[in-house]
């Protein structure tokens, strides 16, 4: 009606230009996927070569992260362990996304029945808090990388699987698919045309996000010893590794969750990003 | 007259070298009521909230004098300026739902008033806030205070947001908006609570898009456009012989009162659709539609239809015995407050709702309760318009996507074919070609509207359902789209049937009005008769709002 | 409030139908480790039991009985209060439950409450300190939310033990010992409810009963205490049972960076030495907790918020 929200306008409005921490994500998310494609642009060196001549050295311009306790570079090795750390969170997401989409449209699709089978499920899940499903998992199938990776999947779905849910019965319920059906249009049309493209547009944006939560997680199973092990250049791993040394060579804990945090900021900002663009837009 | 207690010289505001406010002069004396009309955007809500300092966010105020009884607003420092708000200067927002904070209980605000205004202690301020809601005309004060914005009912709630306005007993009171989420006959009750305000010698600065609403209260009317005062008089000097071209383009666009096939919009000139329609129908000039015999041209008959609802242990009566015909050429208008039942009928008209009980026909055959599958050849024949435009397109769709998608409805048609479909369907209702491109996100609500209807028009039907088709909309682009549609009906036969609250375009545009409430029709006519000796008494009060 | 009534009954009968279900879960996942359960139960293949054990957990567990009658059995002792008997630490998984229990739930309050009070306290000057202060603010907690625990700790524990020497590097009895495990379990949390109180406050701060406020003549600062901060602290309120429940797998990793007893370090070497009994009792007393403070937190809401109960009906 009148001039009333003007002025919040300003802070809110989501234009398509990138804010600052945007673009910082974006510079940061551009450097792991070079590291993670062709580490040897970033760091050239060899991630396990070990010199026992230059064990546990500080930071300096030779090694800009220092070396560890067998004188590999860290630096080197946190830009080759980006690829295993972002594949085992890629994967980690996708697992509890697919599996999520799969239950939500269930429920969000399927008779009442199926709604309330499917939703009472998701919240006997949902009981078992965040790390507890996946440890769970875990005793069942004994540690490692596979089965810490499906474990996260696993402990991450009941939580998409209720956006999911809420968002394919809300765009069920929108009026433009009202119209649709003033039109004559049948239920599968509807739902292929309206409610998986729109709730598509959700899914992309729980990923982005989730990747971020799923590296950080992967990397604590595997800090706990139940995830990858060392030598591997995964990032909860060289963080393992570094425990013992803690007190006196901080460096080699320091910089690989240095990349853990960025990686995870940069999913959130983006992801973010990308739901606030998508909320202005509809 | 004495010492005005508002006082404006050259006012202008601007938001980042957007002057939204230009120029604007104008005084408000004690007991006086003076009414600033507009549409949105005009900048009448920017320069009443200039008066309070709280234009916005960014905003850049200048004005050569801006005083309220005597004291200079501009540059006033922030304890003074916080004195000034609800103490000198009483603020009356709209809706307050919205406006009152939705956790708290009102009582509470209306004692944060007087705490901050008054030197009253606790148990003299619960006193004055049981008066003072008293004094807004609300029953059982003390249950009231108690509760809280969302247990009160929309007329409670606005004197409860007046009564928190009045609270600090100001000499100015500035009314942005009062009555605009509210039903007519409890805008009536709220109008009237303003005017006795008025009367005891309050300074009353009222805001409004409605020229009925000002017409009835106000002592002076200002129009306001794009940021400028364009005409200034009594109300009977403004509606009746209005000088500015806008005024008269706004004065004529109400459509209350104005016979069924009165030309509301200026014609436009460069639009080709709508020099067609300059042919058919003289501007200004009543063309009561001929119909030859009211018993023919029966498209849709409604019988006894009943929707009930169960929500928790309640059963909501949404719809009780309503029966109905639409006919070819004709509009049926249904009117009532929200909630009366209005939208589930035309639900169960378009077929997304099935009735519990009743049967509704098309051209003769069954329609509803029926199986989709045996409605969707027909469904063609009935179209849709919906109240908010902007939500029944998906949002990921441009409007070319949206009209083809109505027009092929499956079928495979040649892509040529359907754009040059589209274009002509966008003239049809006054659109340019290149808006198929656009998102409806990007376009105006009167654009939106108008793709809305050339969808509904896709499959060449016999019968419209239009749902609140107008009333997001402002008054002169409400013309248009009425005009519109009234061409529409006389070019393609259509019937209509048209829900609205609003029964100023309800009698403009109705062949026939049947009044809901409560899901029952209790009150139906000829619209030129119906509201002449209503009967039932919620009819009765529903005139009485229209006509004051 | 007869809606009230109805709803809390309900709301109790889905507590009891989620103990159920998990307590059903944990005995299939019993069930599922490869191999004989009366190894598994043992520690696995690797824990080289004796036969006379083996038989003897054989004969405890009902395992040559047909699977329903071993599945009401364990339904029966978990309605008893007996979770089974844990062979790493040679004693019932309910008393080392117990032993475990007070630790674990000291370090989640005092968290929670640290929390809260981290994500009011930038909420509230954020809002008084204009753009920059919102920008700073609302960066904070998004770094805060992306740290994972065990590096916050490594990071702490090099601050406040090895560079300045004022806090111990592991826990300690008594309040000193608790203060870092307690920050690191904090800080992530509270930038998650700061970004939902961030996110709710905007909202809160445009809405026009703000403006109704400020025409009242309230100031500033007024209007965040009585007004905006509610409506913010809100939807944070309601994820207080999510938050919990993120303490405690929080607590999983802190415990064992910091050295420090609690049911999250038992559950770590239970999951090490795969005492499957452990595991599994940990978890549904965890489960329990969760789902009752879940229903907590539920009520508060309801409580908080009044419109949830002329809606929820």
């Amino acid at each position: 009606m009148s001039g009333v929200g003007r002025s919040g306008a300003g802070r809110r409005a989501a234009g398509f230009r990138p804010t600052v921490a945007e673009a910082l994500a974006g510079l940061v998310l551009v450097l792991l996927l070079v590291a993670a494609i062709w580490p040897g642009l970033l760091a050239p060196g060899d991630p396990l070569a070990v010199s026992r001549t230059e064990a546990f050295q500080p930071p300096s311009l030779a090694h800009v992260f220092g070396t560890d306790e067998s004188g590999r570079d860290i630096w080197t090795r946190v830009v080759h362990g980006a690829a295993e750390s972002l594949r085992i969170g890629a994967l980690a997401t996708a697992i509890g996304i697919g599996l999520a989409t799969v239950l939500g449209l269930l429920a969000g699709l399927g008779p009442r029945w199926l709604d309330f089978g499917t939703t009472r499920l998701v919240e006997v899940l949902f009981a078992f808090p965040g790390l507890l499903l996946a440890l769970l998992f875990i005793v069942v199938t004994g540690p490692g990388v596979l089965s810490s990776t499906i474990a996260v999947g696993l402990a991450t779905a009941p939580g998409y699987a209720r956006i999911i849910r809420s968002q394919v019965r809300r765009t069920a319920s929108a009026e433009f698919v009202e119209a649709a059906r003033v039109l004559g249009r049948g239920r599968v049309w509807i739902v292929t045309r309206h409610v998986l493209p729109n709730v598509t547009a959700a899914l992309f944006v729980l990923a982005t996000l989730g990747l971020g939560q799923a590296v950080i997680w992967v990397s604590s199973l595997s800090y706990l010893g139940l995830g990858a092990v060392p030598p591997a250049a995964e990032w909860g791993a060289m963080l393992a590794a570094g425990r013992t040394y803690i007190a006196s060579f901080w460096w080699m804990t320091f910089f690989p969750g240095l990349a853990i945090v960025a990686a995870a900021a940069a999913a959130t900002v983006l992801g973010r990003g990308i739901q606030k663009r998508n909320r202005s837009a509809s | 007259m004495s010492e005005p207690v508002l006082r404006i010289r050259d006012l202008a505001v601007s938001f980042g070298g957007r002057r939204v406010v230009d120029g604007v002069s104008l005084e408000v004396a004690a007991g006086e009521c003076v009414a600033i009309v507009g549409e949105s955007g005009s900048g009448k809500s920017v320069s009443a909230r200039s008066v309070l300092g709280l234009a916005g966010e960014g905003a850049r105020v200048t004005a050569t004098e801006l005083t309220v009884a005597g004291e200079p607003v501009l540059g006033l420092p922030g304890r003074r300026l916080r004195r000034l708000r609800g103490g000198t200067v009483g603020f009356i927002a709209q809706d307050a739902l919205v406006s009152l904070d939705p956790l708290r209980p009102v009582g509470r605000e209306i004692g944060d008033t007087l705490a901050l205004h008054t030197d009253l202690g606790a148990a003299a301020r619960r006193e004055r806030t049981l008066e003072l809601l008293r004094r807004v005309g609300l029953d059982d004060p003390e249950l009231r205070a108690r509760q809280r914005p969302g247990q009160l009912s929309g007329g409670q709630r606005q004197r409860a947001l007046i009564a928190a306005g009045i609270a600090g007993e100001p000499r100015l009171v500035i009314a942005d908006e009062p009555t605009t989420a509210l039903d007519q006959p409890v805008q009536a009750g709220v109008l009237r609570l303003l005017g006795e305000l008025r009367d005891e010698g309050t300074g009353v600065l009222l805001i409004s898009h409605d020229l009925s609403v000002v017409r009835g209260v106000a002592d002076r009317v200002l129009v306001m456009t794009d940021g400028v005062l364009v005409e200034e008089g009594t109300p009977a000097e403004v509606f009746e012989h209005p000088h500015h071209p806008y005024t008269k383009a706004l004065v004529a666009a109400v459509p209350a009162g104005r016979p069924r096939g009165t030309r509301l919009s200026a014609p436009p000139t460069d639009s080709a659709a709508e020099r067609r329609d300059d042919r058919s129908s003289g501007a200004g000039t009543p063309t009561t539609p001929t119909l030859d015999d009211p018993a023919t041209g029966v498209l849709m008959e409604v019988h006894g239809v009943r929707r009930v609802f169960h929500v928790g242990a309640r059963d909501i009566v949404a719809a009780d015995d309503v029966s109905f015909t639409l006919r070819a050429r004709r509009t049926l208008g249904l009117v009532g407050e929200s909630g009366s039942g209005k939208s589930t009928t035309a639900r169960i008209l378009l077929g997304l709702e099935p009735p519990d009980a009743g049967a509704v026909t098309l051209l003769g055959e069954p329609w509803s309760p029926l199986p989709e599958k045996a409605r969707r050849t027909r469904r063609p024949l009935v179209g849709a318009v919906f109240q908010d435009a902007l939500s029944s397109f998906d949002p990921r769709w441009t409007v070319g996507a949206v009209l083809a998608d109505a027009l092929t409805r499956g079928r495979t048609v040649r892509p040529g074919r359907v754009r040059r479909e589209i274009t002509e369907l966008l003239g049809t209702v006054g659109l340019d070609p290149d808006v198929a491109d656009r998102r409806p996100l990007h376009l105006s609500g009167g654009q939106r509207q108008r793709v809305s209807i050339a969808r509904a028009l896709t499959g060449d039907p016999r019968v419209l359902v239009l749902d609140e088709p107008v009333s997001a909309l402002d008054v002169s682009v409400q013309a248009q789209v009425l005009d519109l549609l009234d061409r529409l009906q006389r070019e393609r036969d259509l019937a209509y049937l048209l829900i609205t609250h609003d029964l100023g375009v309800a009698l403009h545009m109705s062949d026939e009005i049947a009044v809901l409430q409560e899901g029952r029709i209790v009150e139906r006519g000829p619209a030129s008769s119906v509201f002449a000796d209503p009967q039932h008494p919620y009819a009765r009060r529903l005139r009485d709002a229209v006509r004051p | 409030m007869p809606g009230t009534r109805r709803w809390l009954l309900l709301r109790a009968g889905g507590v009891l139908f989620v103990l159920w279900a998990s307590a059903t879960i944990t005995f299939f996942a019993l069930r599922l480790v490869p191999g004989d359960p009366a190894e598994a139960i043992l520690g696995g293949p690797g824990s080289q039991a004796g036969p006379e054990a083996l038989e003897q957990v054989r004969r405890e567990y009902g395992l040559d009985r047909p699977l329903a009658v071993q599945y009401l059995t364990y339904l029966g002792r978990l309605v008893s209060g007996d979770l089974g008997q844990s062979y790493s630490l040679h004693k019932p998984v309910a008393t080392a439950i117990g032993e475990q229990l007070g630790a674990t739930l000291t370090l989640a309050v005092c968290a929670l409450a640290l929390a809260w009070v981290l994500a009011c306290a930038l909420a509230a000057w954020s809002v008084r300190g204009g753009r920059v202060a919102w920008a700073i603010g609302s960066g904070l907690e998004l770094v805060a939310a992306a740290v994972p625990h065990f590096w916050l700790a490594t990071v702490l524990i090099l601050l406040f033990s090895t560079t300045l020497g004022i806090l111990p590097p592991v826990s300690v009895p008594g309040p000193l010992g608790v203060v870092l495990p307690a920050l690191t379990l904090a800080v992530p949390l509270a930038g998650f409810l700061g970004q939902v109180m961030r996110e709710s406050l905007l909202t809160a701060m445009e809405s026009p009963f703000v403006t109704t406020a400020r025409a009242r003549g309230e100031s500033e600062v007024r209007i965040f205490w009585r007004h905006t901060l509610r409506h913010a602290a809100i939807p944070a309120v309601g994820l207080s049972g999510w938050a919990f429940g993120s303490l405690i797998s929080g607590a999983v990793v802190v415990e064992a960076v910091f050295a420090r007893q609690g049911l999250g370090r038992s559950l770590l070497s239970a999951v090490q030495l795969r005492d499957v009994t452990l595991v599994t009792g940990i978890v549904l007393v965890v489960a329990l907790a969760y789902t009752v403070m879940t229903l907590v937190t539920d009520v508060a809401d309801r409580l908080v918020d009044p419109r949830t109960r002329a809606v929820a009906r």
